[in-house]
Formats: structure tokens, C-alpha cells, sequence
């Protein structure tokens, strides 16, 4: 019955009134004409009735015959809410291409959303993505994902599955990446283990091989600790994959050297702006003429309009020109040994991941064109690695 | 000789006002199927007290807020009731909405 009551209202109808002559008649010279009544009730001699809209006219036929007079109510329903805007056609227009628009802009892929990714980045990921035709503002009806999906996982060999779900005019990408099995130890191959770096054994677990050295003995770098070949009490050489862990005491040197006469870029304070305004993935500049020459650090910033969390594919691309100049400066004693300081510190992480530094001491030694710190370490590693014996 | 009595012939008494039950409405019978659907009987279904559907209507005989007089081809139906509305008013069929104190069927 609702659905009756919303098509009534589409169609508009008109409630009205019939008095004087006889009612009856009225109502039975409408049935047989087929012209329908709904919520008929009469109240002090006067029937009240709904008609469709475009039947209210034919209705005239059975007055005449009945003999009442008949006047409307009210009008219900949007013929009637669309007559009353006719004289303003603007309005109409405008509700129109409203709806033209929301659906029209309702076909497109306005954001993507990558979810589950962890070792390969979002943007490598929407870089694929737009590769294999998915990007803000392209057309959703036509997309075939699955085709997109298997693209995606072709170039990304990582990936173990991605699935691609238009949920209105958002993509939600989800995806799991590959799990690799671990690294199989080679025992076919047969192999020492020797040592990469000079010190003394202070621990030695052997797993696999003869042990050549002890805990407590010294080496040189390359010299063989566990050996692969092993000689049987029978007299038998027998040749197996080495592996053991050798922790030693080993004593590294670092060097870092800073000049007292330095090159530097100092900002001169002007800076140029370009805009580019962002539209479904074209670019619209916003400027004239060729961008500044010279020295210009370039840095760009892309501000994309986002509604209730969700980014919208309409944004401003800002490029932003520094100039700057190059500037010679000297460094004094004290300045130039605080940067070589800093300089050794990155390069100590570098070199020692993985080694317990135990002691370490700096030696600053000044040159004649800048400070050289020497680092010298006591550290506790594994100096094992594996070296494949070569049989001939 | 005995005297033989006359046998005296019953004459079955004829009712007034009584219906003539038909062929088809025998065979519905005997078949258990809806009177209404083989004898082109109206059909009517109450809603509590509060509306009756009416299929098989002919025409709308009387109106008004307490009475509604519906003729069904062979009998009249009279809804008594308060407030009585025609929900919906079609070619054979009517919706009588409203507090409905008794149903009465009469033949014409």
C-alpha cells in the first residue's frame, strides 16, 4: 500500500468534494466509467474523495448525470509542486543538472584506498596501480579489476593476492604480501668457516664440520676455523657443509675527516611559488612562462581537498622555487671537529650493525686542511662465514 | 374384510424465501472447492471489525458515515457501523474501512 501511496504522489491526484445530487449515483457512474476513488467518506451530506490527476477531468460526465457539484480541495503530488515552478524554468534547470551531475560524477573512481601493505610502499603500490588503469577519475562502469588485480601482481612480485572492491565511487584496495619460506642450508655444497675479521675466540659452536681453532685462540682474517673436511678414525676424508657461530674480541679503527674550508648553500630569501590545480589526475597550471633557472632548490607540496577523511581527487600542486647561493666559509678548530665527530658517529652505524661495541676511544688529529678523528674500537662479533671448497 | 386405509401422500411443505442451491454450486460442494469460485458468487473478507473487502460489487446503493448499502447481483450487503469510509472504490470491488457493528445480508 505504501507503494501505492508514493505512486499516487508521483503521479499527483486531487482530493475534492461532490454535494447536492445524488451521491450514490455520482460514485456508481464513476466505477462503471473506470475511473478509480480511494478514501471516499462522507461528512454532513458532502462526499470527499480522492482521483488520480488526469482522470479529474473526465469525471465531468457523471456530474452532469448526478446532478452534484463538485470543487477540489487540495492537490497532492508533483505535477502540481512542478506547475507551481513552470513561471521559474531556473529552478527547475538547476535541480536538474544537479541530479546530471551527482550522477554523472558518481561514475568515476574518486579515491583509492590501499590497505595491508607493509614492506612495499602505498605509493609504489598506487603507481602500479594507475600503470594497469586505476587512478582518481578514471570512468568506474567500464573497470574490469580482475584484469587490473593480475596486472598488479605481474609487476609486483612480492604481492601474494590484492583484491580490488568499488564500493560506490571509492576503490578499496586490499592486498597481503608474500611470505618468504627461509634460506635452505646448501649441504650439498661443502663449505669452511673462516674468519672475517682479526681477534681472539672467546666462544665457538660448531654445528657442522671439525672445529681447527678453540676459545681462546686468535685469527687472522680468512684463516679457517671450522673446517669442512673431516678426517675419519678409519682414514676416511669425509667432505660436509660447515656452519658455526664464532663470537671474538676484535679491534676495529674508524676515520672521519672534516675540512676547516667549506662550501654551503645560505637561502638568499627569495623564493618563487607555482600552483597546478589537480583535477581526476590532470594537472592544470595555474602560471605563465618557463619555470626559474639557476640555483633553485625545487620542493613540491600537494594539498588534495579531503571530506570526512576520504581525499577527493581535486586538489592544488604547489611548487615551491628557493634560490640559493654558494657560499665558501671557514670553520674554526672547535666547529670542525664537532662535525667530523658527527660525521664518525653516522659512519660507526653504518659499519657496526650487529657488533657490540665493548670500548671505544676518539684520537683528533689536526692537518693542515681540516681535523681527522680516529675511532678506535673493542668490539665483540661473529667473525664466521662461510667460504665454498673448490674441489678440482 | 379389513378396511384398507388410504396411503396418504406426503406433500413436502415449500419454504418461503428459500434459495435454489445450483448444479455448480452441488459440484463445489461435493469437491470441497470454494463456493464463490465456481457459482460467480461474491467474495468478501473481514479485517477484524475494522474493514471488508468486497469483490463482486455491482454498485454502491447508499452512503453515509453509519450505512453502506453495496448490491453483490442476487443480495445486498448492509454494513451498520461508525465512521464507515470507502477506502478504495474499483469496477467490482470495495473497501469498506471503519467500525463495523453488523453485517446483514438481503435478498432482493
Amino acid at each position: 500500500m505504501f507503494l501505492t501511496r508514493i505512486f499516487q504522489y508521483i503521479f499527483g491526484y486531487v482530493r475534492f468534494k461532490a454535494e447536492h445530487g445524488s451521491i450514490e449515483r455520482f460514485i456508481n457512474f464513476c466505477t462503471k466509467s473506470g475511473i478509480k476513488l480511494w478514501g471516499i467518506r462522507k461528512k454532513n451530506g458532502v462526499l470527499y474523495a480522492n482521483v488520480k490527476a488526469k482522470k479529474y477531468k473526465k469525471l465531468r460526465t457523471a456530474v452532469r448525470k448526478s446532478h452534484v457539484r463538485m470543487h477540489i480541495v487540495k492537490r497532492h503530488g508533483f505535477p502540481f509542486i512542478f506547475n507551481r515552478y513552470e513561471a521559474r524554468s531556473g529552478i527547475m534547470a538547476g535541480v536538474i543538472l544537479f541530479l546530471c551531475i551527482i550522477i554523472y560524477l558518481s561514475c568515476f573512481v574518486w579515491t583509492i584506498n590501499i590497505s595491508g601493505n607493509k614492506g612495499i610502499t602505498t605509493q609504489e603500490i598506487t603507481q602500479k596501480l594507475s600503470d594497469a588503469g586505476l587512478k582518481p577519475g578514471t570512468f568506474r562502469l567500464t573497470l574490469n579489476t580482475h584484469q587490473i588485480e593480475q596486472e598488479v601482481m605481474m609487476k609486483l612480485p612480492d604481492l601474494a593476492w590484492i583484491s580490488i572492491n568499488l564500493k560506490g565511487s571509492a576503490a578499496n584496495v586490499e592486498l597481503k604480501e608474500r611470505q618468504y619460506p627461509p634460506e635452505l642450508v646448501p649441504y650439498d655444497e661443502p663449505c669452511n668457516v673462516k674468519a672475517s675479521q682479526t681477534g681472539q675466540i672467546i666462544k665457538l659452536e660448531a654445528y657442522e664440520g671439525m672445529a681447527v681453532k678453540k676459545q681462546g685462540d686468535t685469527v687472522n682474517k680468512g684463516d679457517i676455523i671450522v673446517s669442512g673436511l673431516i678426517k675419519e678414525k678409519s682414514g676416511i676424508l669425509r667432505i660436509v657443509h660447515a656452519r658455526a657461530k664464532v663470537m671474538a674480541i676484535t679491534v676495529r679503527t674508524l676515520e672521519a675527516t672534516e675540512n676547516f674550508k667549506q662550501s654551503v648553500n645560505t637561502d638568499t630569501g627569495k623564493n618563487t611559488s607555482r600552483y597546478e590545480l589537480e583535477l581526476f589526475g590532470f594537472s592544470i597550471p595555474l602560471y605563465w612562462g618557463e619555470a626559474p633557472q639557476g640555483n633553485y632548490t625545487k620542493s613540491v607540496n600537494n594539498n588534495s581537498l579531503t571530506i570526512l577523511g576520504a581525499e577527493l581527487p581535486f586538489g592544488l600542486k604547489t611548487y615551491e622555487y628557493r634560490e640559493y647561493k654558494v657560499q665558501q666559509i671557514v670553520l674554526n678548530e672547535q666547529e670542525a671537529t664537532k662535525s667530523a665527530q658527527k660525521l664518525l658517529n653516522d659512519k660507526e652505524k653504518m659499519e657496526f650493525s650487529g657488533v657490540k661495541i665493548l670500548e671505544k676511544s676518539y684520537v683528533p688529529q689536526k692537518k693542515e686542511n681540516g681535523i681527522t678523528i680516529v675511532g678506535h674500537y673493542r668490539c665483540e662479533e661473529n667473525i664466521a662465514y662461510e667460504e665454498e671448497i673448490k674441489i678440482s | 374384510m379389513a378396511h384398507r386405509r388410504k396411503k396418504r401422500k406426503i406433500v413436502p411443505v415449500k419454504i418461503e424465501n428459500q434459495q435454489k442451491t445450483t448444479f455448480m454450486q452441488r459440484v463445489a460442494k461435493v469437491m470441497e472447492l470454494p463456493i464463490d469460485l465456481v457459482s460467480g458468487m461474491s467474495h468478501m473478507e473481514l479485517s477484524g471489525n475494522r474493514e471488508a473487502v468486497v469483490d463482486g460489487c455491482t454498485s454502491v446503493l447508499e452512503f453515509d458515515e453509519n450505512i453502506v448499502r453495496l448490491s453483490v447481483g442476487k443480495y445486498i450487503i448492509r454494513f451498520n457501523g461508525r465512521g464507515l469510509t470507502l477506502k478504495e472504490l474499483t469496477k467490482n470491488s470495495v473497501v469498506v474501512e471503519g467500525f463495523i457493528t453488523s453485517i446483514e445480508f438481503v435478498n432482493v
